[in-house]
């Protein structure tokens, strides 16, 4: 028989989806400010009222969320921040890993392998810089200096190209690189089968089965 | 294009306007830095599941011919 484990819990989930859908979006017409090209697009600002509502949604979202599951939040900040030398190891057995399927060199991993937890810490981060600069642009339009309102549209873009290009990289990875089908099931259903736990999260399935674990 | 019959400063204009660097650091900075990133991350995606893809299914055929 199959054993499954939660790996992530409802609250947990809906924040992951609504917070990606309102980041595409945000990506999307972001984009067209970025591509002259697509500046066309942008005309009558009906892009600049979409980027908006969206981006009240994701400001919006976390900030529910977290009163809501504290110690789900603390530990997923306290796990962004903490690296060790596994993580190196990981960076350097990755490539044959997701090239040739040859997992023998990846080191054990917690909850969040390394390359998840580096989106994670550039999700929180550039988040972050995202909603600060945003809020300026959005609210001191007309009250800040034209050089503040300008380095804003900088740091806005800085963190935009990072973040977008590691969100290409987290949807082909969640949904079409032909290894993953349990990370997809873990956000999509909560739960991982244990075969793939200890397999792939071998220090969070320790931390499981010791029931020790907080439930991210 | 406007000609100006007398120095800059009798219309109240910038004697020696400068392009501002947050300007400068936008155009010729982080919009090339961002063409390249999203460039080479689609490429390096494409060329990843095209390679992984082909490794994948040759395991499973060597599993499968292991099995019959």
């Amino acid at each position: 028989m199959r054993q499954e484990v939660e790996k992530y819990s409802k609250p947990t989930r809906i924040l992951h989806w609504v917070h990606l859908v309102s980041f595409c979006v945000l990506f999307l017409t972001g984009l067209v400010l970025f591509v002259p090209g697509l500046g066309i697009i942008a005309q009558d600002s009906w892009t600049r009222v979409i980027h908006r509502i969206a981006a009240a949604i994701f400001i919006i979202a976390p900030i529910i969320y977290i009163p809501l599951n504290w110690k789900a939040t603390l530990r997923g900040i306290k796990e962004a921040f903490s690296w060790s030398a596994d993580d190196i190891g990981w960076l350097k057995a990755a490539p044959r890993y997701y090239f040739l399927g040859d997992e023998a060199g990846m080191p054990p991993q917690g909850a969040m392998n390394t390359g998840q937890r580096l989106w994670w810490l550039i999700v929180l981060v550039s988040g972050v810089v995202f909603t600060i600069t945003g809020l300026v642009m959005w609210f001191a339009k007309t009250t800040a200096s034209a050089a503040v309102l300008q380095w804003m549209v900088f740091f806005h873009d800085v963190a935009f190209i990072l973040a977008g290009a590691m969100l290409l990289l987290h949807i082909y990875l969640g949904v079409i690189h032909p290894l993953m089908t349990e990370a997809w099931k873990s956000i999509y259903k909560g739960t991982i089968s244990s075969e793939y736990a200890k397999k792939h999260h071998a220090k969070w399935y320790k931390e499981v089965t010791r029931g020790k674990e907080v439930k991210s | 294009m406007y000609v100006l019959d007398d120095h800059p400063a009798v219309y109240g204009l910038p004697v020696d306007p400068q392009i501002a660097a947050s300007t400068i650091a936008w155009q010729d900075v982080i919009q090339p830095i961002g063409w390249v990133v999203g460039g080479l991350t689609i490429l390096g995606l494409g060329f990843n599941y095209l390679v992984a893809r082909a490794n994948i299914n040759r395991e499973k055929e060597k599993k499968d011919a292991a099995r019959s």
